[in-house]
């Protein structure tokens, strides 16, 4: 059983998307093609099972929402499986179940994505119900009601029952005061409660078109194939002008460091959660991509990490310690750290021995053994990566959502292999500036 | 989906013939199903040891699970949490390398090797490139065969085990789960729980955990399934390598059925929070028979993951209740219970429980109809190939198999028996399962003043 910093950990990493993730060398063999009316399609073989992952990934996410809308991509995301005119919910839903298929979708701040998992001879019509539900929705306010409700319970599942997921809703709102990171993607309460049809309808017609889609295909496939039934299913569809470019307000110079105090019933024992933005992420290189990664590595990723080595095994004092470096966003990169105190061992008292240590790392340095040691780590994730062709996948379909080419990706794995010690402390110097940083203290409510 | 916490998935006792003398490196070969061209060999080693093989040798690594009878179920009173915290102390030194030294050897061979502990089994997982995959084995052996058990590393995991009790008790799906079992199974280990309170915890010593590794370590139930880049003579000498030192002594484990207390009960437990948890149960039909697999549907076509599953279709699709509800089939040693549960706003609770009340009646008056069984058996069917997507998914469902005491030829059958349920056999066990008197429910939110 996980407790629940344990499962806040495993959230984090969650998060920790693309740039982490990109430290893949991409090895297995990989087609992209793009279709006249824009739509981009990535497709992975992997032939070692006949099923098939058929996804489709919007450039859309709760970042592209206007003030007083949060929620809204999230929302639609649910409102996209109540069927069309050619598919009826009913019969949507027939057609994967009588095959055993998995579905499922996701929205994160950037992009919403949407996947059938299924036998491979199931393609042809896997396309062809995501190709019709990207322009022929069907939708009415007696479905949008009752699909309300069911959002509402996600958000008081994931948010309002859970300490740690309401916590991680106020660090970022302080963390991005302007920009739209600040606000959860699940959306705000009232404003979820106001969202209307009209929203939904017009956020569909601004942002669901081939141009502004990715359609990502990973398994027991030739490209041929796949290039052919994307000619025919998606080829016809047509956009409604250009995806729209969402300006977001930048966030200012923070100057000092933000902390949040908080207590609650629902934990038994203190912890700390740090989130630092690190910077504007269209500047950040694939070196510095890589050494960030690398950091979270040497900082804490395994028992010989620094801050796992020196106080959980050797001092005693901590009983879980992570960090995770999180490049999925496209335009600020962030850096998670979380560390749980022993019984009977003060959290600030923690908090000083971690920042002590992060300090080090800043001061000093890192040897050239635990960088040899992050890379070794790092090759071998290639070669692990290579049983989880999807997960390969849905990080290429995530640096094209960016905007990067998938060259990005081997580009990252490239660097890593050059790192410096030099080049992982000029990270740490980067990354571990409190001023862009917002420190939870979590402590139970007696 | 949620989660059902306790007591974890686990299955009988295999009839595990053992053959010492001969070595037989390659047995049956079968096809999972239709959609997967997955082969599981049955390997027997020169020692006798036995383990389901899936070759594939695209990617250069080796995933190996294994188990041996002992868990949270085995748990004497007052020593709940012991079978735990033994398995993590597994690896906290062995052999020559102190707990440091063992761990640094993983990190440098990116390998990875752990134990834990379910219901009914302690199990251990080893990964590793090809080109560790003795190295790691030898660590594997080593932690199975002489752990240090040092005081230090005790004391931080059996204080991080406390801190996890302490978590059980404030978190409300915990609550739930935690009553709905003490409810059901009063007095039993089921009903006590294994993961621990702060008071057994406290009482147990490293000499404790020593002798529950000397029980437990017996290479006579072991079960193993390995996935990846070796061959059949490749992997029979890695079993003699790695459990060839392990004890072989007769098997001490019993199994005595246990009956679900009398229903219908409804516990109502007050938690302050925004929305109720219920947890709602009753017993089920263990067996890989006709009734078994009935059981089995039954709780698919109520609660699965089709989107046409009963319970979905009345508390989200068409009234918004609830995010997510489930409905599973659970078989361990002593006892088989179907359980499920969801969660809804504090101010719909007794709608949503009303609504659950009338679909669990629904079903036992009437029993499913003909399309929903077509349906489901063909959901089930296409469903199960997608378990099989990688090396350690294709590992656990093997052994999850071996767990339950089934042969290889399960892969082969499963489909058979699948579509072999009739809708007579699915109504008989929704009477008899789905009865009032059968209901254990147990509701864990805010309570009317």
């Amino acid at each position: 059983m996980l407790n629940s910093i344990q499962r806040l950990a495993l959230a984090l990493v969650a998060l920790t998307g693309l740039l982490m993730k990109a430290a893949l060398a991409l090895t297995l063999p990989v087609t992209e093609f793009t279709l006249d009316n824009g739509l981009n399609v990535i497709i992975i073989e992997d032939h070692r099972a006949p099923v098939v992952l058929h996804a489709v990934q919007y450039k859309v996410g709760g970042a592209d929402e206007e003030a007083g809308k949060t929620g809204l991509a999230h929302f639609f995301e649910h409102l996209m499986f109540k069927g069309t005119t050619k598919y009826p919910k009913d019969s949507f839903d027939r057609l994967l179940d009588e095959n055993g298929a998995e579905r499922n979708a996701y929205t994160s701040l950037e992009t919403t994505f949407y996947y059938e998992r299924a036998s491979s001879a199931l393609l042809e019509q896997l396309m062809d119900l995501e190709a019709d539900r990207m322009q022929n929705l069907v939708l009415t306010p007696e479905v949008l009601e009752t699909e309300r409700k069911v959002v509402q319970e996600e958000r008081r599942l994931r948010t309002e029952s859970d300490a740690y997921g309401a916590a991680f809703e106020k660090m970022n709102a302080v963390l991005f005061k302007e920009h739209p990171y600040g606000r959860p993607v699940i959306g705000l309460a009232d404003d979820v409660a106001k969202l209307t049809l009209e929203d939904a309808t017009a956020f569909y017609r601004r942002h669901y078109m081939p141009s502004n889609a990715i359609v990502l295909v990973v398994g027991d496939v030739k490209p041929a194939d796949v290039k052919r039934l994307a000619q025919k299913y998606y080829g016809p569809l047509k956009n409604n002008g250009k995806p729209p470019v969402v300006q977001h307000t930048p966030e200012p110079l923070h100057t000092k460091p933000e902390r949040l105090d908080l207590e609650d019933a629902r934990v038994s024992d203190p912890a700390i959660i740090r989130i630092y933005n690190i910077a504007p992420n269209d500047t950040t290189t694939p070196r510095e991509a890589a050494a960030y990664a690398v950091l979270a590595s040497i900082a804490a990723s395994n028992s010989q990490s620094r801050l796992i080595k020196q106080l959980v095994t050797q001092d005693q004092i901590a009983s879980n310690i992570t960090a995770s470096y999180g490049g999925s966003t496209n335009e600020y990169g962030m850096f998670y750290l979380s560390a749980a105190p022993r019984s009977g061992v003060d959290v600030l008292e923690l908090e000083k021995r971690v920042d002590a240590i992060l300090q080090g790392i800043k001061d000093k340095g890192v040897t050239s053994e635990e960088l040899a040691q992050a890379i070794n780590t790092s090759e071998a994730k290639d070669i692990y990566a290579r049983d989880n062709p999807v997960g390969l996948g849905t990080t290429a379909a995530e640096v094209r959502a960016s905007g990067r080419s998938l060259n990005y990706i081997d580009a990252v794995s490239a660097a890593l292999l050059k790192l410096t010690p030099a080049d992982i402390q000029r990270a740490a110097q980067k990354v571990f500036d409190a001023n862009h940083s917002v420190t939870l203290i979590m402590r139970p409510k007696r | 989906m949620q989660t059902i916490l306790l007591p974890s998935s686990c299955g009988r006792n295999a009839d595990n013939m053992r053959n010492f003398f001969l070595a037989i490196i390659a047995g049956f070969l079968f096809v999972i199903s239709s959609a997967s061209a997955f082969e599981v060999q049955e390997i027997t080693s020169p020692k006798g040891i036995k383990a389901w093989l899936v070759e594939s040798h695209d990617v250069p690594i080796v995933s190996m699970m294994f188990s041996m009878p002992g868990g949270r179920n085995f748990e004497v009173p007052g020593k709940e949490g012991a079978h735990a915290i033994m398995a993590d102390m597994l690896d906290e030194g062995a052999g020559a390398l102190s707990s440091d030294q063992f761990k640094a050897e993983k990190v440098r061979m990116t390998s990875r090797v752990s134990f834990y502990t379910g219901g009914d089994f302690t199990s251990g997982y080893m990964s590793a490139l090809s080109k560790n995959r003795d190295a790691t084995a030898d660590l594997l052996k080593q932690a199975l065969e002489n752990p240090h058990f040092e005081e230090a590393s005790f004391n931080r995991l059996r204080d991080q085990a406390r801190q996890d009790a302490a978590a059980a008790k404030v978190d409300q799906n915990t609550i739930a789960n935690d009553a709905w079992f003490a409810t059901a199974f009063p007095g039993h280990i089921y009903g006590r729980g294994g993961s621990g309170t702060d008071s057994s915890l406290g009482s147990l010593t490293t000499d404790d955990l020593r002798k529950l590794w000397k029980v437990t370590t017996n290479r006579r139930d072991l079960r193993v399934a390995v996935v990846g880049d070796l061959t059949p003579a490749e992997l029979s000498v890695l079993l003699d390598r790695t459990f060839g030192g392990l004890p072989d002594h007769p098997s001490t484990v019993t199994t005595q059925t246990v009956d679900m207390a009398k229903g219908p009960i409804e516990k109502r437990i007050n938690y302050d929070g925004p929305q109720t948890v219920v947890y709602f149960g009753n017993p089920a039909i263990p067996g890989e028979d006709r009734e078994g697999w009935s059981s089995n549907v039954l709780a698919e076509i109520l609660g699965g993951q089709a989107s046409f599953a009963r319970l979905t279709q009345a508390l989200r699709e068409k009234s918004g209740l609830t995010y997510s509800v489930g409905f599973s089939d659970y078989t361990w040693r002593h006892a088989a219970v179907q359980l499920g549960t969801f969660s809804t706003a504090t101010a719909t609770a007794e709608q949503a429980l009303t609504l659950l009340k009338q679909q669990l009646a629904d079903i036992a008056q009437s029993g499913p109809t003909a399309e929903e069984l077509q349906k489901i058996k063909s959901y089930m069917n296409g469903s199960y190939a997608l378990r099989f997507s990688d090396n350690d998914s294709i590992a656990s469902e093997l052994l999850s198999v071996m767990q339950r005491g089934d042969g290889v030829a399960y892969f082969k059958e499963r489909a058979d028996k699948v579509n072999a349920v009739t809708l007579d056999d699915v109504k008989a066990a929704a009477g008899k399962l789905l009865k009032p008197e059968n209901q254990i429910i147990v509701v864990v939110g805010k309570l009317k003043q």
